[in-house]
């Protein structure tokens, strides 16, 4: 199979991260309950995960390094722990619906929520457009760093700085960007949602949520942390306050893997690697009469390596199932961001995604394109 | 009197303390808390060489690990 379906979870996994998954699987205890020494080695390996972590990031403070099973969750546990009745929310008209979703149900709580348009290579104009969606409940900008559609990049930095020039939250949803895009703490961002299986190269159901170093919220969640557990008050600690329960301990063991597989190559060479690839499928596509693109050729700057496309006279989901007929592995329809659809004008038929990783070829570009070119 | 250990509260002060320690020098070991010294329970403690524990507390406060107090390491008794 030509996987490219990378945007969904990444796939193969590095044999660093298999291994490292099998072997938790084989010799793990519960980390962080007991004292015999299966359950220390455990933990031990899981502080040296958050460790690692807190260093690709550039935090200097690893408990703020916050374990959890998805970026839906770490972007729950941010969204539902910070705003409370009569708070307004500035969301981008690209968002994914882990996203939206809470903050469609909190508006019978009294939340309620601005979109502000993106503009695809204008960065001036996209944070203008958040500035005018501001107002005087705002109390944050959560967006996407970049679409899980079009690959469209959002200007992160200079959106952290518009919010806190106002005294707002910044939260970021990073599930499409991180481990392709360098990503800093030291920007100021007050919490970063990230998916542990897709460009970190983890096993899917991980995830982290990054906290600045003042940040405090509500949990959604609570439970045994294994620590102070006389009082029923969850703790104040962290990472323990937000990871109650049973972690994924080999899920995290396999996740250190991938960030460690990551920092080695460099999201910036995995990046230039998959933005060749796309490049390199985008002009075979656009001399394709039935082929319609909806970005401009994808540039490091305003874009992640990732293309969506139609064919004329087909449904998104049968070009999908044409071309895993043949093979190759896409996500087509909605892509659970019928906002990110809805600006593009695709909500009807949704779109077919490609997206590599650092383990396609051009060969397998090639092989894709000749499949769409065939197309009745 | 057995061997003292200092109480942290959570395996992640823990871990994070015996790193510390050991770029001081100091080997630690890491064990759960006595339920009886810690009336919060669920504790871990760091284990150094009795006549280095004070030298250990007080550089585990300064780099911010939260130390929750003295007992005795577990079987020793």
């Amino acid at each position: 199979m030509i996987y490219l379906d990378n945007s969904a979870t990444t796939y193969p996994k590095p044999q660093s991260v298999q291994s490292a998954v099998t072997s938790a699987m084989r010799t793990s205890a519960n980390p962080g309950r007991s004292g015999h020494r299966m359950s220390l080695a455990a933990a031990e390996t899981i502080y040296s995960a958050r460790r690692t972590a807190a260093r690709f990031f550039g935090m200097e403070n690893e408990e703020k390094v916050i374990f959890t099973p998805n970026c839906t969750t770490s972007l729950n546990m941010a969204v539902k722990g910070l705003l409370q009745s009569g708070d307004h929310v500035v969301v981008s008209s690209l968002e994914h619906n882990a996203v939206m979703r809470p903050l469609e149900r909190m508006k019978n709580q009294g939340i309620s929520y601005t979109k502000a348009e993106v503009f695809a290579g204008n960065d001036d104009k996209t944070v203008d457009s958040f500035r005018h969606a501001m107002n005087g409940l705002t109390k944050m900008i959560v967006c996407t760093h970049a679409s899980n559609v079009w690959g469209i990049r959002l200007p992160i930095e200079r959106l952290c700085a518009l919010a806190h020039a106002y005294g707002l939250l910044f939260i970021v949803d990073a599930a499409q960007s991180a481990g392709v895009i360098p990503i800093d703490m030291h920007e100021g961002y007050d919490a970063v949602c990230i998916a542990g299986h897709k460009g970190l190269y983890g096993p899917m159901g991980t995830g982290i949520m990054l906290l600045s170093e003042n940040m405090t919220m509500k949990t959604i969640i609570e439970g045994g942390t294994g620590s102070n557990s006389f009082s029923l008050e969850q703790p104040e600690d962290l990472p323990d306050r937000f990871e109650s329960g049973t972690p994924n301990f080999p899920g995290i063991a396999g996740l250190k893997k991938g960030i460690e597989f990551v920092e080695s190559r460099t999201p910036e060479k995995i990046a230039a690697h998959e933005f060749r690839l796309i490049r390199y499928l985008y002009r075979k596509l656009e001399k394709l009469p039935k082929i319609k693109l909806y970005t401009p050729m994808p540039d490091e700057r305003y874009f992640v390596p990732v293309l969506s496309f139609n064919a004329d006279g087909h449904d998104s989901e049968e070009i999908a199932a044409i071309l895993n007929k043949n093979g190759i592995a896409v996500r087509a329809g909605l892509h659970c961001a019928p906002n990110a659809h809805e600006a593009m004008g695709t909500l009807e038929y949704g779109a077919v995604r490609i997206s590599p990783s650092v383990f396609t070829s051009m060969n397998d570009m090639d092989r894709l394109a000749y499949i769409l070119s065939r197309l009745s | 009197m057995g061997i003292p250990a200092i109480m942290v509260s959570s395996v992640t002060y823990a871990l994070r303390g015996q790193k510390i320690l050991r770029s001081f020098g100091i080997k630690s070991e890491i064990e759960r808390t006595a339920r009886r010294a810690n009336e919060k329970s669920c504790s871990y403690s760091i284990v150094v060489n009795q006549d280095k524990t004070d030298e250990a507390e007080k550089i585990l406060i300064k780099h911010g690990i939260k130390v929750i107090g003295r007992t005795e390491r577990l079987g020793e008794k």
